[in-house]
């Protein structure tokens, strides 16, 4: 009854003809399905029948215009912020319209709206592109020497305790997280919390002197930051903060904090050892953590140099290697020199990056993104007849996606002058550290869709020889029409390229461009592959790996293989061999991904009962796209893909 | 015999300033040609005695030094 007897009322949202007109071109051209996908379906852009649909879904992530694992809660509170989503993105989209139109002219304007509502290119967390930057790798100096300053107010002494420090991280946190989209990075965390905790020792707080409990009181600060940071309601009130962390062996830490003073004036580099065994212990907390209680963030990186077969730092080396053995839990970043994460120790060349980065973790200290716009090469594919043709197209689009991300960057910067965003008005984050990110999906998907996959006698796909140059070709055009934008342009900014984890965008995109070309055969998976070689395409680990160390240096780091393991390695030795073989192939960035179960009080383990509380598996963990989250919160295509996933048997390796 | 290898980066004022307040005499080779022909990749670097020292050990062997 109640629905016969409402009507409709029409609020006003003033906006530009031209955009006007484009939109509702799009909606009638483009059909009901199609605007449903973007966010700007009638019942989405319907509060009423927005907060319908919403209390009538199970999963966040699959009513949500923007969803992620992440949000698992389905509360008043999500309710509210999932809410105004269409509206923000349509404002957003206005504003790039306008922008765009302004800078580049009326048909570039029209051609990027175009592109984006039907797939072709994706704005990351569009509904706040034009109000927020995306991620950073924060330097907590000026938080250690001054306190919560930015927050302004009375909050102007730094912390003089340990506990205090991590209070303020906790805060700063939330309100870096609040005032960006993506992940709160915090490369230097541990040295910092060393230095407050050897303050409290030498101090004698709390009798720390001469207690037997100084490793204690490190491990219980440890807990504090590490709980805090998944408590579900950090970031917009509705999800945990989107935080990574990195632990450095000795050539990486001298290369990142060779000349970094504490507050007090003393050199990191004069504590490195016991820094250096501080790392451990938080490292070894963590995992702890998990058996009790399993999390998702911190996201963990361990970063190590290997050269000419050898761990440069064997003592690091070998503790990160058994430490990860347990949970899998952290991503390795195995590089052949400190350069890619440190600029300053170079001594010849020009610094032409800003140093390793992705959306995932594992990145230098203070560097990150404005925003990402991904490339759906798998539609290039669809449109195009031949690599000539495709070659062609991707130009054109990536020029298309380089004039997005320039007009964001202008428009956030204009955020900034006006006072809107203090955390650059605070120099938390900076635009000379931030790149503007081209990110892209469907690398295998468009190898297929021209003809470059073989199957061998197992039925394992591989990259033939065309698939290797055709790859090559297709990062060059990408790098060479960013390099060319940024000459043509006077840019002052870099442009990063990336693997995008397209957690959600990989579903959208496939199901746009199955409305274009329904018979298409190019789809293998529920949604495209984030990976060069897609998890859930039957192949081998090896070729997994050359396929990855084949593309991943095109990618300034921007770049991870998951190497799935259908269960943790059982022995040391074993867990070595591999992790140096992929390092050795030329994988800079991995993870080994494994499936860990958990109990309904959400200890985890591996098997089929918890060893803690005697419980039943009631929920697994895998990562979903860069970190573990329960499968049940997934969407329900990235759960179709989950089935899909290939996981290799390493006891049989 | 010790030489310092610099490009007066701010590591390089931090090793320098270390074996001077421990009164380690050194030269100082800015020849960055020099650099490149032992070569560093990355500075600073600490030659003792023909012994070749990235910026960890030379740290460590300084504050060795009595």
């Amino acid at each position: 009854m109640g629905r016969k007897s409402t009507s409709t009322i029409n609020i006003g949202i003033t906006l530009d003809k031209d955009f006007i007109t484009q939109y509702n071109k799009l909606q009638t051209e483009y059909g009901t399905e199609m605007a449903n996908l973007n966010g700007f379906g009638d019942d989405q852009l319907s509060y009423t029948d927005f907060i319908d649909n919403f209390i009538d879904d199970d999963t966040v992530a699959d009513v949500s215009i923007d969803g992620n694992s992440n949000v698992r809660r389905k509360d008043m509170v999500t309710l509210l912020t999932e809410m105004p989503k269409p509206h923000r993105k349509l404002l957003a989209f206005h504003k790039i319209y306008y922008e765009l139109k302004k800078k580049f002219g009326f048909k570039t304007a029209n051609a990027w709206l175009e592109a984006e509502w039907t797939g072709k290119l994706y704005l990351h967390d569009a509904d706040t592109s034009t109000f927020k930057h995306y991620c950073f790798a924060y330097d907590l100096k000026d938080l250690a020497e001054k306190g919560l300053y930015f927050l302004g107010g009375s909050n102007t002494k730094p912390a003089q305790h340990l506990t205090t420090f991590v209070d303020f991280v906790k805060e700063f946190i939330s309100f870096a997280s609040n005032r960006s989209s993506g992940a709160v990075g915090l490369p230097n965390i541990i040295p910092y919390m060393y230095y407050f905790w050897r303050k409290d020792i030498q101090s004698d707080y709390l009798g720390m002197a001469s207690s037997n409990n100084q490793k204690t009181y490190a491990i219980q600060n440890f807990q504090r930051f590490i709980y805090a940071v998944n408590q579900p309601c950090v970031r917009d009130g509705q999800q945990s903060a989107f935080t990574n962390t990195t632990v450095f062996d000795r050539p990486y830490f001298e290369a990142l904090f060779g000349a970094a003073e504490f507050p007090d004036g003393s050199l990191m580099i004069d504590a490195e050892e016991e820094i250096i065994e501080f790392q451990k212990w938080y490292m070894e907390t963590m995992a702890e953590i998990r058996s009790e209680n399993m999390l998702t963030f911190p996201v963990s990186t361990i970063s190590l140099i290997r050269k000419d077969g050898k761990f440069e730092d064997e003592e690091f080396a070998t503790w990160a290697i058994k430490h990860n053995m347990k949970w899998c839990d952290s991503n390795m970043f195995i590089d052949k020199n400190v350069t890619s994460l440190s600029n300053c120790c170079r001594l010849r060349g020009s610094i032409d990056s800003l140093g390793y980065f992705n959306s995932i973790g594992g990145t230098a200290l203070k560097v990150g993104s404005v925003k990402v716009c991904t490339l759906n090469l798998a539609r290039i594919a669809l449109d195009t007849e031949n690599e000539t043709e495709y070659l062609s197209e991707l130009k054109k689009r990536t020029l298309l996606n380089l004039k997005v991300l320039d007009i964001v960057r202008s428009i956030i910067k204009r955020d900034v002058d006006k006072g809107l965003l203090p955390n650059f008005t605070y120099n938390l984050v900076d635009f000379e550290h931030l790149y503007n990110t081209v990110g892209f999906t469907g690398v295998y998907e468009s190898v297929k869709a021209m003809g470059y996959t073989t199957r061998d006698v197992f039925g394992n796909v591989e990259y033939t020889e065309k698939a290797e140059a055709f790859g090559k070709k297709v990062f060059d055009t990408i790098r060479k029409t960013a390099d060319k934008f940024i000459a043509d342009n006077n840019c002052d900014y870099q442009v990063s390229l990336e693997q995008s984890p397209v957690e959600q965008a990989a579903s959208k995109l496939i199901r746009k461009d199955k409305l274009f070309y329904p018979d298409a055969e190019i789809y293998d998976l529920p949604v495209y592959g984030n990976q060069f070689m897609p998890l859930g395409i039957k192949s081998t680990l090896q070729e997994r790996i050359r396929v990855q160390a084949l593309f991943d240096g095109f990618c300034s780091g921007g770049s991870i293989l998951h190497a799935n393991i259908e269960s943790p390695f059982d022995s040391y030795e074993k867990a070595r061999m591999m992790t140096e073989y992929v390092a050795d192939q030329g994988v800079t960035y991995f993870a080994w991904n494994t499936k860990i179960q958990a109990c309904k009080h959400n200890h985890a383990f591996y098997g089929n009962v918890c060893p803690k509380c005697g419980e039943p598996v009631a929920s697994e963990y895998t990562r979903v796209v860069g970190f573990y989250t329960p499968i049940e919160s997934w969407s329900s295509d990235r759960k179709a893909e989950y089935k899909l996933r290939q996981w290799e048997n390493i006891s049989e390796t | 015999m010790v030489t310092l290898y610099t490009i007066n980066c701010p590591k390089c004022l931090i090793l320098e300033k270390k074996l001077n307040d421990k009164k380690i005499e050194h030269t100082i080779c800015t020849d960055e040609s020099m650099m490149e022909a032992k070569g560093f990749e990355v500075l600073p670097m600490l030659e003792v005695d023909g012994q070749i020292m990235n910026y960890g050990e030379a740290v460590k062997w300084v504050n060795e030094r009595s």
